[in-house]
């Protein structure tokens, strides 16, 4: 590895483990293990996770592991002081307790007094992450009689992190008006906090968790808590997969043409795209595929509304789309290259424009090369655009996206016009963007060629009840097959068109609602 | 989040609109400004610094030419990459970064073609050689032509950003270049409304510098000319607008500048609006 700084892309998941932070006792990391009760140490009742600090309760709550899922859920037992979830607290559902919350990467329990802007001195803060290992070291920084500490990789004068994602000149705090305020110095990664991305400055509360790439830095008032992160990019095991991408769509809203009023065109989509995942996008005319890849690409607001979430490595594109939109690549049906400029130095002029900040010219040169040998471009480099074929031009916009490391590359239809050859190529070309975690979502009238290729398969249907857009079927191709009686993907689309087709669209919308619900 | 910088940004595009220059071939730009300097100064070199009416006359023509180049050479320069403007600003490109790319390559094609028609200006124009500012007249003109040639291309850069496709660029270039032509005065008397919006046209501006290089108030009036005896009996009113002093020559030049950093900031607020969801 050299001294450049890496751009954040998650790490494969690690088993679940529980961060516990107790005002005057040792960071604790303990791993979760299938359903476990949490509460404080008492003569009476055993806890898998016992606490010391009076404000627990003796059986406070319990960590349920959903095995189907693969996920764990917090719930509080009712208990005398309650929880807090990402700063809100459980309410109470029934006498069994309140609602089951899913945990994800990065989650914050938090056991205190109701105003968590003036923490009880015995207040405990437990994190849920995917990150952190049993045996990771933890380390403290004391703030006391400082009025301004840097953070950044391998410095000398402040907060030194040795995760490669984080900038040499990270972030800053800064006492002002006996507060801590963290501020981002134009990292490459950005950072967070409490999950939320901060664009400039953000005032400090005790026990706000501070994401910085793969580093978890925790304020506790007189001190900041950090762990020490050793990444291998190279040799991480992205064969474990984990969700990148959680898709919740209560309704997509768009402007008609002809009037001054908004047509419903998508709703109720619910699915999780996993690291690795190779996902073929179908839908009859009309069904909405368009107007759900600009949703996943954050950009609807502007032509429509959108209700709902799209979750980003944890974290809401809507609310951190300026941070989070550089990790999500669109390759529009028509070519956005410039006809006049070599293939070359098109690849480099991208490359330059999103990297030219923090890598060196060699560093960029390089990638550059690389990923022209990726898409089989060699030979063409000192073409210009407007000589090469549709498919040619294809590999040079997807080679534009891939350069700056994007998560996520959507294409709309890739593949039309092109010929059979050139359609398997392109689509093998796309399938080894998926290999070191990355995942690919394609619109494409031609699924066949490659039906072996994908991991998922997402059908959109357009409800004749009410000619709104609805998730079908998303699952594997296999699965696909026998859920829609067909032998070929490209039949799903005739057997739930209605113009030119069966007409069954809202017979499998149901049938797959039915089949969500068990 | 960081970004690679606009300046960075800024030269990368500057490089990537020098091999577009040659590629697209748009030095035919450098021709056709060749052109056109040669017809309008064929046309009004005999008449010039010989009566009041005829060097205005002239100015007014070389203006309008001047105007014509500067636009023409951008007018579709951004409105035909708009799909590829949205793909890079979501990739981390700064706006302003682009636009000033644009600006700056431009300064030197504008260069080149106020090179060209001064020269051709000379050739067909005998002109007075002291200037108002610099000894010599003819660095006046290159200043005053460079900044009308290059301001109407700023023009024509904030007319391709704010238009959806180059057609509907190239349908509003004559409405503005018949506004630039209409406001510059000189062929019919502004006052009131039509006063106030000339403040924001390069023709105006462009005529008060080349009159005061020039000092076309100094200049015999045609009927004079013709018959020498009226002289006692009419009087040139000069024109406050063609003053020959610094303090009007550099206002003018000023105030052309001011209107192209307003044309740079409508275009990059104009793009910004555009991809805001981007």
């Amino acid at each position: 590895m050299n001294n450049q700084t890496i751009y954040y892309r998650p790490l494969p998941p690690k088993p679940a483990t529980l961060l516990v932070l107790e005002r005057g006792k040792k960071v604790k990391v303990i791993p979760l293990q299938g359903n476990m009760t949490l509460g404080r140490v008492s003569a009476d009742v055993v806890n898998d996770i016992a606490l010391g600090s009076g404000i627990v309760s003796r059986n406070h709550g319990q960590f349920i592991y959903e095995d189907s899922e693969g996920v764990y859920y917090y719930r509080d037992n009712n208990s005398l002081n309650g929880t807090f979830y990402n700063g809100v607290k459980l309410e109470k559902l029934n006498d069994r307790g309140t609602r089951a919350v899913k945990l994800t990467d990065g989650d914050i329990l938090r056991i205190d007094c109701d105003n968590l802007m003036n923490p009880r001195s015995d207040a405990v803060v437990l994190v849920y992450s995917t990150k952190f290992s049993v045996n990771e070291t933890w380390h403290r920084y004391d703030l006391y009689d400082k009025n301004m500490v840097k953070i950044g990789r391998n410095i000398t004068d402040g907060i030194s992190l040795t995760d490669f994602m984080a900038s040499r000149n990270h972030a800053v705090l800064n006492r002002a008006d006996d507060r801590w305020v963290v501020s981002d110095c134009g990292s490459v990664n950005g950072l967070a906090v409490n999950r939320n991305v901060i664009q400039n400055s953000y005032p400090l509360n005790v026990f706000d968790v501070i994401n910085i790439a793969n580093t978890t830095l925790i304020y506790l008032g007189n001190e900041i808590i950090f762990n020490e992160v050793h990444i291998n990019v190279e040799k991480q095991d992205y064969s474990k997969r984990s969700v990148v991408m959680g898709v919740n769509i209560n309704e997509v809203k768009v402007r008609k043409f002809n009037s001054l009023g908004k047509k419903t065109l998508l709703s109720n989509i619910n699915l999780d795209v996993e690291s690795g995942d190779f996902v073929l996008i179908l839908g009859g005319a009309g069904a909405g595929k368009t107007t759900f890849i600009k949703s996943l690409m954050g950009s609807i607001k502007r032509s429509g509304s959108f209700n709902g979430q799209i979750m980003f490595d944890n974290m809401d594109l809507y609310r951190n789309f300026k941070m989070l939109k550089h990790k999500i690549g669109l390759v529009p049906q028509f070519s956005t290259t410039r006809d006049n400029d070599t293939v070359y130095n098109t690849i480099m002029d991208a490359a330059n424009i999103k990297l030219l900040g923090e890598y060196s010219k060699d560093e960029i040169k390089k990638r550059v090369e690389d990923i022209i040998k990726r898409m089989m471009l060699t030979s063409l480099t000192n073409n210009l655009i407007k000589n090469l074929s549709g498919g040619q031009k294809k590999r040079v916009e997807v080679a534009i996206q891939a350069i700056g490391d994007q998560e996520v590359f959507v294409l709309d239809e890739p593949d039309s016009g092109m010929d059979y050859a050139t359609r398997v190529d392109l689509m093998g070309n796309l399938k080894s963007c998926t290999e070191t975690g990355g995942v690919v979502m394609v619109i494409s009238h031609s699924p066949d060629d490659a039906a072996s290729m994908f991991t998922k398969v997402i059908v959109l249907a357009k409800s004749q009840r009410d000619e709104v857009g609805r998730l079908a079927y998303y699952g594997d191709v296999q699965n696909a097959y026998s859920f829609f009686g067909v032998q070929k993907l490209s039949d799903i689309v005739m057997e739930i068109n209605y113009e030119g087709g069966k007409g069954r669209a809202d017979e499998f919308i149901d049938k797959f609602e039915k089949t969500r619900r068990g | 989040m960081h970004k690679t910088s606009r300046l960075k940004q800024t030269i990368v595009y500057i490089r990537k609109n020098g091999r577009l220059f040659l590629n697209q071939k748009d030095w035919k730009f450098i021709i056709i400004a060749a052109v056109i300097s040669l017809l309008v100064c064929a046309i009004v070199g005999d008449g010039m610094f010989d009566t009041y009416e005829s060097t205005k006359s002239g100015f007014f023509a070389i203006i309008s030419a001047a105007i014509w180049i500067g636009i023409f050479n951008s007018i579709q320069s951004i409105c035909k990459e708009h799909d590829t403007i949205t793909s890079e600003y979501r990739s981390g490109l700064h706006i302003s970064a682009y636009v000033m790319s644009h600006v700056i390559f431009d300064l030197f094609v504008c260069l080149a073609q106020t090179a060209i028609l001064v020269a051709i200006c000379y050739v067909f124009v005998d002109f007075p050689k002291d200037g108002v500012i610099f000894d010599h007249a003819v660095i006046e003109y290159f200043i005053t032509l460079f900044l009308i040639i290059w301001g109407s291309d700023i023009m024509g850069i904030m007319i391709s950003s704010v238009s959806g496709n180059p057609n509907v660029a190239m349908t509003a270039m004559p409405f503005v270049l018949i506004l630039q032509l209409v406001m510059s005065g000189v062929l019919f008397e502004l006052s009131g409304w039509s006063e106030k919006v000339a403040y924001v046209t390069y023709s105006k501006w462009g005529m008060s510098a080349l009159g005061s290089i020039g000092n076309i108030n100094d200049l015999t009036l045609r009927i004079v000319k013709e018959e020498p005896s009226l002289e006692s009996l009419i009087e040139h009113e000069a024109e406050s607008a063609y003053e020959a002093t610094t303090a009007n020559l550099g206002s003018a030049w000023g105030y052309i500048l001011i209107i192209a950093c307003a044309c740079i900031l409508i275009s990059t607020l104009s793009l910004k609006i555009r991809n805001r969801d981007s």
